[in-house]
C-alpha cells in the first residue's frame, strides 16, 4: 500500500504515522509532505492509494491541493485531516471530491476504520 | 523557556483549539472564516503591555481579561485595535438596517467584544485543556478600552506570557487580535509536563 501524508505540522503528520493500524505501518511505502505543492508533486509521482491532507498549510493549502489532486485522478481517495471544522469547509472539500473529512487530532480507532475501508486489490 | 520540541507540539494544539473557537464564531456570525494557523510566542509578564502598543501600532486598544482555573490555572487577555472591532461590528451587523457601526454606543461595541473574546478564550482554552486531558473553568471577562490593561503587570502574579496571534478572516473582513495567556512559573511547568505526556502518548 502506498500512502501521503501532507501537513505543514510534524507533530500531525507523526499523530498519523504512530496512530495508524501497525501492520500498515510496517507494509506501507510512506511519504510525507509539508504544503499543497509538495502534496501534489509527491502525488503524481507515487499514484498513492490513500493520501491524509491538511487544509491549513503555507505555500499552497489543501483547497488547492485537492482540485489539482482529483484534476489529476478522478479515483483519488483523500481524506482532509483539519482543525477547520466549518460545516461550509466540510461541505466545500466534499464537493471537491474528499473521501471524509477528519477532525484533528484523529485517533486509532478511525484510522483503523479508514484502512478497513479501503478497497483490497 | 519552553524546549523547541514542546513549542510546537503546543503550537499545533492551540492551532487545533483555535479552529474550535472560530468554527463556534462563525457560526454565531452565520459566515465562513478562512483559517490562518494561529503564531504562537512567548514573552516575559513585564512586557506585555508594550508588547500590546507596540503590536498594534496605536494610542487605545480594547482589551479584555478573563481567569481560568484548574489544574492548569491563570489569566487569559485579548486585545485587538479599533479597525478590527469596527469590522467586527460590520460582520455581525451586516444584516440589520444599521449604517456602519457609528451607530453603535461604545458600551454595545465593548459588550459585542466582550462576547466574542469570552467564546475565543473558552473555546480555545478548553480546548486546548481537554486535548491535554483536564478540565478548566472560567470566570466572569472584564473588558477595558486605553492605554492601559486593567491591571499593571505588578498586580498579576504571573511570569510567562504565551502570545497567540489570531486572524479571523471573514471574506477579507480581518478581524486581527492577541490572545494572551497569563500564567505563573508553577503552571508552566505543568504545562511543559503535560506536552510532554501528549507527545508521549500519541
Amino acid at each position: 500500500m502506498k500512502i501521503l501524508i501532507v501537513d505543514d505540522s510534524k507533530l500531525s503528520r507523526l499523530t498519523i504515522l504512530k496512530r495508524m493500524p501497525a501492520a500498515i505501518k510496517e507494509s506501507a511505502d510512506i511519504w510525507q509532505g509539508a504544503n499543497g505543492v509538495e502534496a501534489i508533486a509527491l502525488y503524481k509521482e507515487h499514484r498513492p492509494d490513500i493520501v491524509f491532507l491538511d487544509l491549513t498549510m503555507p505555500v499552497m493549502d489543501g483547497f488547492q491541493a485537492l482540485t489539482q489532486i482529483r484534476a489529476f485522478d478522478q479515483t483519488s481517495r483523500v481524506h482532509i485531516v483539519t482543525a477547520d471544522i466549518q460545516t461550509k469547509s466540510q461541505e466545500k472539500v466534499m464537493a471537491l471530491g474528499a473521501v471524509a473529512v477528519e477532525a484533528k487530532p484523529i485517533d486509532s480507532a478511525r484510522l483503523a476504520e479508514i484502512f478497513a475501508a479501503l478497497p483490497t486489490g | 523557556m519552553i524546549q523547541e520540541e514542546l513549542q510546537e507540539v503546543l503550537s499545533e494544539l492551540i492551532n487545533i483549539s483555535f479552529g474550535t473557537a472560530t468554527a463556534t464564531i462563525a457560526e454565531l456570525f452565520d459566515n465562513f472564516a478562512t483559517l490562518h494557523v494561529p503564531d504562537i510566542s512567548f514573552i516575559a509578564i513585564d512586557d506585555l503591555h508594550k508588547f500590546i502598543l507596540n503590536h498594534f501600532n496605536c494610542q487605545q486598544v480594547y482589551t479584555t481579561t478573563q481567569q481560568f482555573k484548574g489544574k492548569f490555572q491563570g489569566e487569559i487577555v485579548f486585545a485587538m485595535d479599533p479597525q478590527s472591532a469596527q469590522n467586527m461590528q460590520g460582520i455581525i451587523f451586516s444584516d440589520e438596517d444599521l449604517d456602519g457601526a457609528a451607530l453603535l454606543s461604545q458600551d454595545e461595541i465593548k459588550q459585542s467584544i466582550l462576547e466574542i473574546s469570552n467564546i475565543l478564550g473558552s473555546s480555545c482554552l478548553g480546548k486546548l485543556a481537554q486535548l491535554l486531558n483536564t478540565n478548566i473553568t472560567f470566570a466572569p471577562p472584564a473588558i477595558e478600552f486605553s492605554q492601559t490593561l486593567l491591571k499593571t503587570p505588578a498586580e498579576m502574579p504571573y511570569q510567562h506570557v504565551i502570545v497567540i496571534s489570531t486572524v479571523l478572516d471573514f471574506n477579507a473582513m480581518e478581524i486581527r487580535g492577541n490572545l494572551f495567556i497569563m500564567c505563573t512559573d508553577e503552571m508552566f511547568s505543568w504545562l511543559e509536563r503535560a506536552l510532554e505526556d501528549y507527545l508521549e502518548t500519541l
